[in-house]
């Protein structure tokens, strides 16, 4: 028989078991069989992550495939001022931190050492080198954020093409502005569950939407004919100290834009650091009066008419003629020129009278708009300015001759490229563009440009004309003889304007400009360089010129372009 | 008067008596643990899923990372930086300096 004292024993811890196990199995009852709403929501929030997903912004290429824009995974050092503190280690973070990132450690701490903050960035875009450092250092209240950073690997080559995406990865400027609505994607989202230790359960997921990736954007632009260009325009500005200067090349029959650039320019890399005179792209947002390349539209306006011929004589006066009150000299004493000579010497009264005596105001203006002088021309970047040229009733007694001459009208250097690429192509003006096409990750194609025709200023009789008359400008005796490209035969205008200032024209700072294209029996590329305040020399024709023969030697090597297989060699250097 | 012997060889039921309670109780059990096995599976699964993501994420990174690098190096100023520091120079061929193989055959002088 049990003792009586031993059954007693038993039976206590028995009782106790029984309410152990039975309390713990309903409490367990309670949290998992029957919870309150109130905790049950509270368990849920707790064990809940909702996360969006990073997206990455779509590439651009140029048009052979190369990138020019392009996000990274990078991370942000971020650092939680108050663990920081509660652990008393700001000063040995700081100065940890301060070793690895080239930083002074009081800078650090100042940031670190802020009570009640939480959150605090250190340093941005971290390299990987660096992450693997301040990994190592196991710093408390220090930890990695992860984010997608724009990168433009080539630095500040196509600078005013791209643009560039600020620091939320919106499109800021060119064609990351134009095309924001392809190339920013759509964030992904998850939703789970965590585990006790704040893991995520794989097997909980209950949302898990992938990221969507931008569309990738295929440019007209080609990397090495952009550098060329920007080399020569490097070169002058330092050769002529110029404020600035930039220039185009674009494709007379398609309207393509081959290169563009600008100076001064930005590295986009860091663009939070530059100014707006840098980031300003001259070639479409800067309008200036075009002075004589403006003669090239008086002189095939007075052609499509029949009002003169190449061969009709002008009476240049001797280089002065007096107009309305008003004195226009010559910048040499002509006396009779022919049409065809009044746009080779660049007589200035030759081209006045044509408007002026043959022309007449009302059909004159009307050239210039169906030139389009005065209007934007279309192009797929954001600031294109459309010029100053004031209504015809508002013209003053010699506006007409001063605008046949390049002054009091303003315009950008691509209206002018447009004019001189109407001629090239048979009169027939093609919009410029510089996005090809834009093409999603799956290799849907979303958006394709098309050469579109924006206008037919003059006939083909005309245009033919004209070519030869603009060949003759680089031959002996003509202001473009130093646009000559060797085996090629080049036809072009050059500019040389006084920069307007205070009601009158300045004696001393000009707009050098020169304006071409080649070959000039099938023209394929037009280029127009413009220079802007060159110093000391001053003239289209010994400034801007000799840097239209430097980048169209290149260029026309570079595309293939050689006369006997000129059409042929830019389809395959296309492909 | 004859005594009757009892017989003690007891024939002996054939088979094996189970509980009733006690087979529910391990057939229970099996279920159990049968289903606990799966679900440390699915976790386990889960975790090597993660590791993956995360590995494939890491790998992503790392490849635009070289693509970034690589576009940097390839870029026309870098190109030439390089040539200049091995001293060589070099053009665009002009039109005399380039031969022809067949005249149907189309150009391809761009890189």
């Amino acid at each position: 028989m049990i003792d009586k004292r031993k059954r007693g024993r038993l039976l206590t811890v028995a009782l106790l078991l029984l309410v152990s196990f039975g309390g713990l199995g309903y409490r367990l009852g309670d949290l998992h069989l029957a919870p309150s709403d109130l905790r049950r929501n509270e368990l849920q929030r707790l064990r809940c992550v909702e996360k969006t997903i990073m997206v990455h912004r779509g590439r651009i290429y140029d048009r052979r495939g190369n990138p020019v824009a392009l996000d990274l995974s990078l991370k942000d050092l971020i650092a939680d001022p108050e663990q920081i503190r509660k652990a008393d280690q700001v000063e040995s973070v700081s100065r940890s931190l301060a070793r690895v990132l080239e930083m002074d450690p009081r800078e650090i701490a100042e940031r670190i050492d802020r009570p009640g903050r939480r959150f605090e960035r250190v340093r941005r875009f971290m390299e990987e080198s660096e992450v693997k450092q301040v990994s190592k250092l196991g710093l408390p209240g220090v930890y990695f954020r992860e984010v997608s950073a724009r990168y433009y690997p080539k630095d500040s080559l196509m600078c005013h093409i791209i643009g560039f995406s600020d620091h939320d990865g919106v499109g800021s400027s060119g064609v990351e502005q134009t095309m924001d609505r392809f190339l920013r994607g759509c964030p992904g989202f998850l939703e789970s569950r965590m585990d006790g230790r704040r893991r995520e359960l794989y097997g909980c997921r209950i949302q898990d939407v992938a990221p969507q990736e931008g569309a990738d954007v295929h440019l007209t632009l080609d990397q090495h004919v952009q550098y060329v260009v920007e080399k020569a325009l490097d070169k002058i500005m330092e050769e002529h100290r110029a404020l600035g200067a930039w220039a185009i090349i674009q494709r007379v029959r398609t309207g393509e834009i081959l290169a563009m650039a600008s100076r001064p320019a930005f590295d986009p890399n860091k663009f939070f650091k530059t100014s707006e005179t840098e980031r300003l792209n001259r070639a479409i947002g800067y309008v200036y009066e075009p002075g004589s390349t403006m003669k090239i539209l008086t002189i095939a306006a007075a052609l499509n008419e029949g009002l003169v011929t190449p061969s009709t004589v002008i009476d240049c006066e001797n280089g002065a003629w007096w107009h309305q009150g008003r004195l226009l000299r010559d910048h040499h004493s002509y006396g009779k020129l022919s049409v065809a000579d009044t746009l080779k010497k660049s007589s200035s009264i030759g081209a006045a009278k044509i408007a002026v005596e043959r022309i007449g105001k009302t059909l004159f203006s009307d050239y210039l708009t169906r030139f389009k002088i005065g209007s934007k021309l279309g192009i797929d970047l954001p600031g294109e300015e459309s010029g100053i040229l004031h209504a015809v009733d508002k013209w003053s007694g010699i506006s007409c001759s001063r605008i046949a001459i390049g002054q009091g009208v303003s315009m950008t250097a691509l209206q002018m490229l447009g004019v001189l690429c109407a001629i090239g192509n048979g009169g027939v003006m093609m919009r410029p563009y510089v996005v090809d096409r834009v093409v999603a990750k799956d290799g849907a194609v979303l958006y394709e440009s098309e050469p579109m025709e924006i206008g037919r200023p003059i006939d083909r009789n005309t245009a033919e004309v004209m070519k030869r008359l603009l060949a003759r400008v680089t031959e002996d005796g003509g202001t473009g003889r130093r646009a000559r490209v060797d085996g090629y035969a080049v036809g072009g205008k050059t500019g040389t304007a006084q920069k307007p200032e205070s009601g009158g024209y300045s004696e001393t700072d000009y707009m050098a400009s020169f304006v071409g294209f080649l070959p000039v029996t099938k023209p394929e590329i037009g280029i127009i360089v413009v220079v802007d305040r060159p110093q000391p020399l001053h003239t289209g024709g010994a400034v801007a010129a000799p840097a239209f023969a430097e980048i169209a030697d290149q260029a026309v090597r570079y595309l293939g372009l050689f006369p006997a297989r000129t059409a042929q060699a830019l389809v395959a250097s296309s492909q | 008067m004859r005594i009757l012997r009892t017989n003690r060889k007891k024939k002996r039921a054939a088979g094996f008596m189970i509980p009733l309670p006690f087979a529910v109780v391990m057939l229970a059990s099996v279920f159990s643990l049968g289903y606990l096995g799966l679900e440390i599976r699915c976790e386990t699964l889960g975790e090597q899923l993660k590791e993956l993501e995360a590995r494939r994420k890491e790998a992503h990174d790392k490849r635009l990372y070289e693509e970034a690098r690589w576009a940097n190096m390839k870029s026309p100023g870098q190109i030439e930086k390089v040539l200049r520091r091995h001293r060589l120079t070099m053009i665009w061929p002009r039109q005399d300096q380039i031969v022809f193989v067949g005249e149907s055959e189309p150009l391809d002088v761009a890189p």
